[in-house]
């Protein structure tokens, strides 16, 4: 009997040990269980709260007794747990309620450790589950864009920025946005608003840039914080949004884009180039005559050498005397009193030397309506010789042909060029004029066979009352002075007497 | 009885009278062109001025006379230079005529008389030997003859204490030899003459029918080529096909057996409607014939002139090392010929340039058209090439 007795209670103990073990055989072991009900947390935030159900199951034929939950975590998240000890009866369960909290000092995600503990067969034992607690879901509770218009903007052309707001969740969201402060340029503010659920709005914020700019890139940043309530826990997201924002002065990209000017800084040197150069095509006191001025070309080194020297001048003038760095900071109005500035600078400029050279140009530059007493008077002038070097050129398609009347420099782009000139001699009816005529003529053939000389030439043909008529001829060749370019020479020819 | 053209017999058509102008050209353009002026016993020659003043005191130390003093040419000059201030015949560049009569004792031919002229130039001198044959001979006797003068050593001259007998080219050389001290001075020297320019005018025989055409390759053609060509065996050489029509020098409404018969260097005139005998003005052919080889001579002159100055501007040069004289004579020439070879638009114009008109010129001309053009267009205004 008591042998019988062990056996039986041999087999009981085995059958326990069965019943404990996981898997014998490929068949299912009877267990306790602990599972966490919901299973990620998400959308966890700083003052994030939520509730889980933990469950022990107990699928064993044990009863367990002094049942207890406890939770601890690494990352600072509290967990409050709402039930005191108690037992399981065998295939029984019990579930927990607990609920976490999220302070601001936690670490997200965290992790939740769970631990049930109990008593089974006498034997103290325990089972774990972990809990991920996470900051955001597959979706997006709250998302927010910013954008802006590319072209730049200016005090005269503001801008708007786009905010749009995209509410992800079924509760309402409550949205305040602030635009951070720069120094170039201001951004409206603009009320809090209400996004409803599953809605989008968005919101235009004016900008406004300000009466002097630096012209460039600009970053403009919007903090946004959305707010929302669900199931009396509060949600919050804090946004800072940044776009690159075209700031510039009104007009002024048109304006040097058209002068073909790279910067404003310069502007003022430039337009008193052109303003010197456009007078000068005008003709206005002769000086466009001369041949030897510097062509001065937007494209020559020399052009922004000098426009760049005259700009820097300018400026540092324009911060004497206003206190204005243009270099930092400028306005349309500064834009428009360097504009005028070099504008009349390069007119005073030209005039000034138009005036102080009137005299001189009159007396030894060509012009077109200069008659043949006229050129050689300037030749001899400028001392020339009377023999001079013919070009031949192409003017309106057709070949033609004169004498050089200057020299031709480096860098000299136009010359002046003439046809030859006749001397046709008056012999007048009186033998005083005839003998007169006879007498210049034959002074005139000694210069010519002689030392050729110019200014005596001259002199005969200033002659008071001198029988000698002067008169530009020779084909194929301009009818009068012509200030011809350089390139338009397609060949010279033998020198020649430009008188005879 | 009057004989028609196509069946004149030339071996017994009776020529009275015949003329035949040898022309001939000595340049000194060295002299002209030169700056310094050289020291020439006649300083007027190379200085413009006083070469006009010159006109105006002729006839001048009965050695110089205007051109047309004698009557030579009168026509021509007449046209040429209508007004005869001294402006406008330095502008017309009009030679002073040397009259030879103090230096050359005699010149002639038996059967005919012989007249040399020198025409001054500042850049030469223009040499006219002019014979008139006075007999009565067959056409083909009259052509023999006129060769003979030509080629051989047929006329008679009496210089200073030397004498002899010389072709019309030996004449003029003698004459240049003998003038060149005295005009120039001793130690110049001349350029080489040129080819010899001959102008042959029948101007008197038995009447011909003038309207009948000439015949092309005829007796009478062959006439014509013995005159131009001036080859001894002209009987025999048949001319070549065509010709008759291509030496033709255009005339203005001259009746059908009329023609100026040219070659590069000769004219002969075959006018039987002028013929002393036949005609209304019994000198027409005559005066024809003086104008015909003065306008010859002058133009001669101006052409050579025009190569001249030409020569440097078509090598890519200029007159600058020229004197301005020679300048002046240069431009001058330019327009001269100009004027002399006319416009086929002048034709229709009624104030045409006033100048002597000729075929036989402007053929001339046509010979130097490259170089004229060349120095109109490079030394006048408007300097227009030539017509073609």
């Amino acid at each position: 009997m008591l042998r019988t007795i062990r056996v039986l209670r041999a087999l009981q103990i085995i059958l326990r040990l069965l019943s404990m073990t996981a898997v014998v055989g490929g068949r299912p072991v009877l267990a306790q269980t602990l599972e966490v009900h919901p299973s990620p947390v998400n959308g966890a935030m700083a003052g994030f709260k939520a509730r889980t159900e933990i469950v022990l199951r107990n699928d064993t034929v044990d009863k367990l007794t002094n049942v207890s939950l406890s939770a601890t975590s690494n990352d600072g998240i509290m967990i409050s747990i709402d039930s005191a000890k108690s037992d399981i009866p065998a295939k029984g369960d019990q579930s927990f309620t607990t609920t976490l909290t999220v302070p601001p000092t936690a670490h997200l995600p965290g992790v939740v450790l769970f631990r049930a503990s109990y008593k089974s067969s006498d034997l103290q034992k325990s089972i774990y589950a972990t809990l991920d607690v996470k900051t955001d879901g597959p979706a997006k509770p709250v998302e927010v864009t910013l954008d802006a218009s590319a072209d730049p903007i200016s005090q005269q052309r503001p801008g708007t920025l786009l905010l749009q707001v995209t509410n992800n969740l079924d509760v309402d969201v409550l949205v305040t946005a602030t635009a951070q402060q720069l120094s170039d340029m201001s951004v409206d503010r603009i009320d809090a608003w209400t996004v409803a659920p599953h809605s989008v709005t968005a919101k235009t914020m004016a900008e406004r840039p300000n009466f002097r700019v630096t012209p460039g890139i600009h970053n403009v940043a919007v903090d946004v914080n959305a707010q929302w309530t669900r199931d009396g826990m509060e949600g919050r997201r804090q946004f800072t949004l940044s776009k690159p924002v075209t700031v510039g002065v009104f007009f002024e990209s048109e304006l040097l884009h058209a002068l073909g000017i790279p910067s404003f800084l310069t502007l003022p040197g430039c337009l008193c180039l052109f303003t010197i150069q456009l007078l000068l095509s005008t003709g206005v006191l002769g000086v466009k005559n001369q041949s030897n001025l510097p062509s001065l070309s937007v494209t020559s080194p020399g052009f922004w050498i000098l426009s760049m020297s005259l700009s820097a001048i300018f400026l540092f003038t324009y911060w004497a005397i206003t206190g204005v760095n243009c270099l930092i900071t400028y306005g349309v109005m500064d834009m428009g009193i360097m504009w005028t500035a070099g504008i009349f600078v390069g007119a005073a400029l030209f005039l000034a030397y138009g005036a102080w050279r009137k005299d001189w140009i009159r007396e030894h530059v060509i012009t077109s309506s200069d008659s043949p007493s006229d050129v050689l008077r300037k030749m001899s002038r400028n001392r020339m010789q009377l023999q001079r070097s013919v070009v031949t050129f192409q003017i309106n398609g057709a070949n033609a042909r004169g004498f050089t009347l200057e020299n031709i420099e480096d860098a000299q782009t136009m010359v002046w060029v003439a046809p030859h000139i006749s001397v046709d001699w008056y012999i007048g009816p009186t033998q005083e004029e005839q003998d007169r005529a006879n007498e210049d003529q034959t002074l005139f053939n000694d210069i010519v066979n002689g030392d050729r000389s110019l200014i005596r030439l001259v002199a005969l043909f200033e002659k008071p009352a001198s029988p000698a008529t002067l008169k530009f001829d020779s084909t194929p060749a301009v009818p009068k002075p012509l200030h011809l370019k350089l390139e338009a020479i397609t060949g010279t020819a033998a020198d020649d007497l430009i008188v005879s | 009885m009057t004989v028609t053209q196509a069946t004149l017999d030339v071996n017994s058509l009776e020529v009275c009278e015949a003329r035949l102008s040898c022309i001939h050209f000595v340049p000194l353009l060295g002299l002209l062109r030169s700056r310094t002026a050289a020291a020439i016993k006649h300083q007027f020659l190379l200085k413009d001025t006083e070469f006009a003043k010159e006109y105006d005191v002729l006839p001048k130390d009965d050695h110089t006379d205007l051109p047309w003093s004698g009557g030579y040419g009168n026509l021509f000059w007449k046209r040429y230079v209508p007004n005869r201030r001294a402006d406008q015949l330095w502008r017309g560049l009009v030679p002073l005529k040397f009259d030879l009569s103090s230096i050359i004792g005699s010149v002639g031919l038996s059967d005919g008389t012989v007249d040399a002229s020198v025409f001054l130039y500042p850049w030469g001198m223009g040499i006219l030997i002019d014979v008139l044959l006075k007999a009565s001979h067959p056409l083909t006797s009259t052509v023999d003859r006129l060769q003979d003068i030509r080629n051989r050593p047929a006329i008679d001259w009496n210089i200073g204490t030397e004498a002899g007998q010389a072709s019309p080219a030996g004449l003029a050389s003698k004459i240049r030899d003998v003038l060149l001290p005295i005009i120039y001075g001793d130690g110049f020297s001349a350029d080489d003459f040129g080819e010899q320019f001959t102008v042959a005018t029948i101007t008197d025989a038995a009447e011909v029918d003038w309207n009948d055409p000439i015949p092309e390759g005829g007796a009478l053609h062959r006439v014509l080529e013995g005159l131009t060509g001036w080859k001894a065996k002209w009987q025999s050489i048949q001319p070549n096909a065509g010709s008759l029509q291509s030496c033709r020098i255009a005339s203005a409404s001259a009746p059908a057996g009329h023609i100026v018969y040219g070659k590069s260097r000769s004219r002969t005139v075959w006018f039987p409607g002028s013929f002393r005998t036949v005609s209304n003005y019994p000198n027409t052919l005559s005066c024809y014939h003086q104008n015909l080889s003065m306008a010859t001579l002058h133009t001669e002159a101006l052409c050579v002139l025009a190569e001249d100055a030409a020569a440097p501007l078509t090598a890519g040069g200029s007159l600058l090392n020229a004197s301005a004289t020679y300048r002046s004579c240069a431009r001058l020439a330019a327009g001269l010929l100009g004027r002399l070879h006319g416009r086929k638009s002048d034709e229709s114009v009624s104030d045409k340039p006033p100048t002597y008109r000729s075929g036989s010129v402007r053929a001339q001309i046509q010979l130097h058209r490259d170089a004229i053009n060349k120095i109109r267009g490079g030394l006048l205004a408007n300097g227009t090439p030539l017509d073609a």
